[in-house]
């Protein structure tokens, strides 16, 4: 027996902002009118204020990486050329990033990153092809 | 706002690190699909009383499970279907109340007591419910003739709980009819099994072919 | 000893067969109508019960925990119930326990669904409630177990498709004044018996839709509740009960689980007649028989329902109102958010606040929802 489904995500308000500046080459952030926090990926909303958002944001893509991990195990789970994934996160913004750090890169602790996007783009977190140290 | 599915084109992938390729191709992700007219004619109706938000793009984006299982049928379920392969309705039965019970169990919640004693049945029952599908398994798919579908109670196995007089108990298979119009069929109708040759049965419910009114049914 | 619990305010989303928002969209906007309704904030709220269907639905791991970001649980107990079908109002059965217990005073409820997002549609999802061994190798979809269990109703009481479908003529029609409907339409008996036949005797317009959409309740302590509002409205009876998973050894044609929930939220509330001392029934409805079906068991009286409905005693100026919101069949059908609107609508009621679909004189009412292979009750009574 098997449990299979296809799944299609309206990204909604926020995520389809957000994924709209990817394709454009942007990183866009969110605030709340009340609060004034700042949040990447963006939010519609702000809980703790309980305010709709609609002030939204490109941000410079400038990062840092908060932490870092080595996987040597591809996405089916078999053994492969290990990829260095990086949690960046972005001066004076809540959340952050996940995704891969550029190979030629070494991984460390509040290195100084930007994003490198591809050349063919249509609005999905793949656009970007990785994080690589910020000159 | 306009919907804008995030397409995996092959000029996209090829740009992919070659594990993300796989993993998308071996989704079949990059197929083409989508309900984007549906999502763009939910545009057009109220949604939200939320004046603030606007996205001009509603972004579509696609994902996939595929997860396989393969059960194991258990002590009692095992015994039902090594006796279906040999042509056999087997069931429990508890020493307690008495009941017969089809699919089997190896306990009796009624007396919360283990059941160890088994029991043929010949099979034959009247038919509790049943159903005319004119859909398949996918929904999708219209079919010419219907499935009769039914719910068999076996003879002689109804029990009332010692607790009420509205629950009752019965011995009872879902399961297909056949040989029979589906006009003529109709609850309390006495049926059969039908079972599949001896060296084509498996140890499968399918064992049973179907059921079929026991006195041949009317057309 | 136990303490009375008190709805205070209620909040929901549009039901929409495709809703463009996300699910942690869906439930801050319905968070946030409950919230403005009640005049709280969510640093009022000790803990959240949320609701929501299985994860395969969305093919997200624990997606329960979506609603944690939009309700900012962080510091605050969080449980997700699930009792299939049952439950969205087996969320507001959880969170009576709540603050019965006496361990909270302020319970937020959140039950949302997005049925659009298995791509083209859930019924192969559905479809996994049948048993792997003896019962998916015949090739079973989700409506044989209704059509079935319909079947056996309709022999029972000797009733026909034509009044079945009756209910669906007035649970649409109610649903034209509901201002959230996805489905309020004027329809005949005809339109219903014309649709085409997917598992006979069920016809398309049967069944409910599937639906998106998000419905929001916040419950109070008796104490607190009377600083909160002037008009609570008292959730004075719950019940739950679980029939056996051996569906083909039970009679269908009478909900005997929801009879004993039922009786369990009647003994807790005072309610001894339920007929004469309900003004207001939400029992399930995702199928037109099926609120017959449940409303029998709500009045412990198997075929009485069919008798009422033929009597026109349903229909909002009825003698019974029964789903005067327009239930699943109108309103739509997210699955735990169609339960909870149920109990949402008890309180829009009873507290003077239904507009074009108020009911005259409502001090009492139920509402039911059920789950699973046919075996899930799960019963609120609610008063003023």
């Amino acid at each position: 027996m098997s449990i299979e489904s296809f799944y299609e995500y309206p990204a909604g308000i926020a995520l389809s902002i957000f994924l709209q500046g990817l394709r454009e080459g942007k990183l866009i952030a969110s605030r709340c009118g009340k609060c004034n926090t700042s949040h990447i990926p963006p939010r519609s909303y702000c809980a703790k204020c309980l305010n709709p958002i609609n002030d939204f944001h490109e941000i410079t893509g400038l990062g840092f990486v908060e932490t870092f991990t080595c996987s040597h195990i591809s996405l089916d789970g078999s053994q492969a050329q290990p990829v260095t994934w990086v949690y960046v996160r972005f001066e004076g913004v809540e959340g952050g990033l996940l995704h891969r750090l550029d190979p030629s890169v070494a991984p460390e602790k509040a290195l100084k990153v930007r994003p490198v996007y591809h050349g063919e783009r249509i609005g999905s977190i793949l656009d970007i092809k990785w994080f690589t140290k910020a000159e | 706002m306009r919907v804008k599915p995030a397409r995996y084109s092959e000029r996209y992938l090829a740009q992919q690190p070659e594990d993300v390729r796989r993993a998308i191709i071996g989704l079949e992700l990059d197929k083409e699909f989508g309900r984007v007219e549906g999502w763009a004619s939910s545009l057009n109706r109220k949604y939200t009383d939320t004046d603030e938000w606007r996205a001009e793009n509603l972004i579509l984006t696609y994902w996939r499970i595929a997860c396989r299982y393969s059960h194991a049928a258990g002590k009692a379920a095992t015994r039902f279907l090594d006796g279906l392969r040999d042509g056999k309705i087997l069931g429990t039965k508890c020493g307690r109340c008495q009941r017969v019970m089809i699919p089997p169990r190896l306990f009796c919640e009624w007396c919360f007591r283990d059941v160890d004693e088994w029991v043929e049945h010949s099979g034959e029952g009247a038919i509790s419910t049943y159903s005319l599908s004119y859909i398949g398994t996918d929904p999708g798919v219209r079919l010419e003739k219907p499935i009769i579908v039914a719910v068999i109670w076996f003879d002689n196995t109804s029990k009332k709980s010692p607790s009420s007089q509205t629950v009752l108990h019965a011995a009872g298979l879902l399961h297909i009819v056949d040989g029979v119009k589906p006009e003529n069929v109709s609850i309390g109708m006495r049926v059969r099994p039908v079972w599949r040759r001896d060296g084509e049965r498996t140890g499968s419910i399918l064992d049973i072919a179907y059921f079929t009114p026991v006195d041949g049914g009317v057309g | 000893m136990r303490r009375r619990v008190a709805i205070v305010g209620a909040g929901m989303t549009y039901f929409r067969s495709m809703q463009p928002l996300t699910p942690q969209e869906l439930i801050f906007e319905a968070v946030r109508k409950c919230m403005d309704d009640c005049g709280l904030t969510l640093r009022d709220v000790e803990a959240v019960v949320a609701g929501s269907a299985p994860d395969a639905f969305d093919g997200y791991h624990h997606k329960g925990l979506l609603s944690s970001e939009a309700v900012d649980c962080l510091g605050r107990a969080f449980s997700r119930i699930y009792v299939g079908g049952g439950t969205g109002v087996g969320v507001a059965v959880a969170g009576w326990w709540h603050i019965a217990s006496g361990v909270y005073d302020r319970v937020l409820l959140v039950a949302w669904e997005k049925m659009s997002h298995p791509y083209p549609h859930a019924q192969p999802l559905f479809r996994t409630i049948f048993d792997p061994v003896l019962e998916q190798p015949l090739g079973p979809n989700l409506i044989w177990i209704f059509a079935l269990e319909m079947r056996r109703y309709m022999e029972m009481h000797r009733i026909g498709k034509e009044l079945i479908a009756e209910v669906a003529v007035k649970n649409k029609g109610n649903a034209l004044d509901h201002p959230y409907a996805q489905l309020g339409a004027k329809i005949t008996v005809e339109d219903v018996l014309k649709s085409p036949v997917l598992v006979w005797p069920v016809n398309r317009l049967d069944i409910s839709p599937t639906s998106d959409g998000a419905v929001a309740l916040m419950l109070a302590s008796g104490e607190e509740a009377r600083k909160i509002t002037d008009t609570p409205v008292w959730l004075d009876g719950v019940g739950a009960c679980l029939d056996s998973q051996f569906w083909t050894n039970r009679d269908l044609g009478y909900p005997y689980y929801v009879y004993l929930a039922a009786q369990q939220a009647y003994r807790m509330a005072g309610i001894t007649n339920p007929l004469k001392q309900i003004d207001v029934f939400e029992p399930y409805d995702p199928f037109t028989y099926k609120e017959l079906h449940h409303l029998d068991a709500l009045l412990g009286k198997p075929g009485l329902a069919p008798k009422l409905l033929a009597e026109g005693q349903l229909e909002r100026d009825g003698d019974h109102p029964t789903s005067p919101s327009g239930g699943l069949l109108g309103v739509g059908n997210p699955i735990a958010a169609a339960g909870l609107m149920k109990v949402a609508e008890l309180y829009w009621q009873l507290s003077g606040r239904a507009g074009r679909r108020q009911v005259p004189n409502a001090y009492v009412g139920v509402a039911q929802a059920w789950g699973d292979l046919m075996q899930v009750g799960q019963v609120v009574v609610c008063r003023v």
